[in-house]
């Protein structure tokens, strides 16, 4: 069993919510390639399924973990998206965009600290 | 005599997944093409060094236009707005040629840029030039979508290059002339928009 965030890898990854058509497989023609996911037609795989498909390949993948925390939040999950953004910014504590990330997730907990603190850890990465 | 501070300018892409915004930046920065799609996660940030027309006159300015290029996810974009636009002075808002919903799409796009960072200016490219148009395009409707909106715009394909540099400069200037002041600032960084 691999862990993942204290928890086993796949039972974080499939907390991705992922709709029951591409469970199936039929909907898109999905490839790998060393690169990542490609489609034959110009059509944008659900970003969950990327995420998965991404992370599973290589579980430290940061764009993929930066995008599983904002699925967890639009989800309804934000303190789920703020551990995982946690686990961003101990991998590249300059991620774009991640502080101001962190701000939003906070005041949507209404944590005003720590809101205010990740602005300010923000504005010094990027001003 | 130290060289002149470059002036440092925030560009969001902005558009529907699979529009060519990667591309767009490819073409411009790498001057490369490639045909597979690989959907972008979350936002790229690349650095583009022009030496354009100061708009006020002061002569050659050198400009380091960094690029955010980010992932065409609707669902994603309003949670994200302040991660992603904070401090963005201007929008490639991109549209597919091939595709006619995706010129609708960029009302979305450009109101939740504009929420974060004001009435910036916005330069639209309709992209994939190359290809046969959507035919459900009327004749007229691509001109009159961003006449209403007060855009200036102009086709692009990465695939061939038509149009991209074209682009980029027109919306460097289109900032430059928005600005203050040309003067950089003393981090080094140029001058910042008023907030
Ligand atoms: N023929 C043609 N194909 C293009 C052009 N620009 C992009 N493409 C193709 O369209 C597909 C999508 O391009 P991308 O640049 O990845 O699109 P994107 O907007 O970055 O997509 P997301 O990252 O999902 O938001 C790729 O297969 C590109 O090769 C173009 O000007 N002409
Ligand atoms: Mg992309």
């Amino acid at each position: 069993m691999t862990w993942f965030l204290g928890f086993p890898r796949l039972a974080v990854l499939s907390s991705v919510r992922v709709p029951r058509h591409i469970r199936r497989g039929i909907a898109w023609p999905l490839a790998e390639s060393p690169e990542g996911i490609c489609v034959t037609a110009f059509e944008r795989p659900d970003t969950a399924v990327i995420v998965r498909q991404r992370l599973l390949e290589n579980a430290e993948d940061i764009d993929a973990l930066f995008v599983l925390a904002a699925l967890h939040a639009n989800d309804g999950d934000v303190a789920e998206g703020i551990t995982v953004l946690n686990h961003v910014l101990r991998l590249d504590p300059a991620y774009p965009g991640a502080w101001r990330f962190k701000a939003t997730l906070h005041r949507m907990r209404g944590e005003n600290d720590a809101e205010r603190s990740a602005w300010q850890r923000a504005e010094a990465v990027e001003p | 005599m130290s060289a002149p501070v470059p002036v440092r300018l925030k560009i969001c892409m902005a558009g529907d997944a699979t529009v060519g915004k990667t591309s767009l930046i490819r073409r411009s920065v790498l001057d490369e093409y490639d045909d597979r799609y690989i959907a972008t996660l979350g936002t790229k940030i690349t650095k583009k060094v022009m030496s354009v027309q100061d708009p006020k006159g002061a002569g050659l300015v050198t400009v380091h236009a960094i690029l955010w290029d980010i992932m065409g996810t609707p669902t994603l974009r309003d949670l994200l707005k302040e991660a992603y636009y904070h401090g963005a002075e201007g929008i490639f808002a991109v549209a597919d040629h091939t595709r006619k919903e995706t010129l609708a799409a960029l009302d979305a796009w450009a109101r939740s840029i504009r929420s974060v960072a004001g009435d910036i200016p916005t330069l639209g490219l309709v992209n994939k030039q190359d290809l046969d148009p959507d035919p459900r395009f009327a004749p007229g409707e691509i001109e009159a979508f961003f006449e209403k909106r007060g855009w200036p715009w102009l086709y692009t394909s990465a695939k061939t290059g038509a149009g991209v540099e074209e682009g980029f400069g027109r919306l460097v200037e289109t900032i430059l002339a928005d600005r203050p002041s040309l003067k950089p600032d003393a981090s080094g960084d140029g001058p910042r928009r008023p907030s």
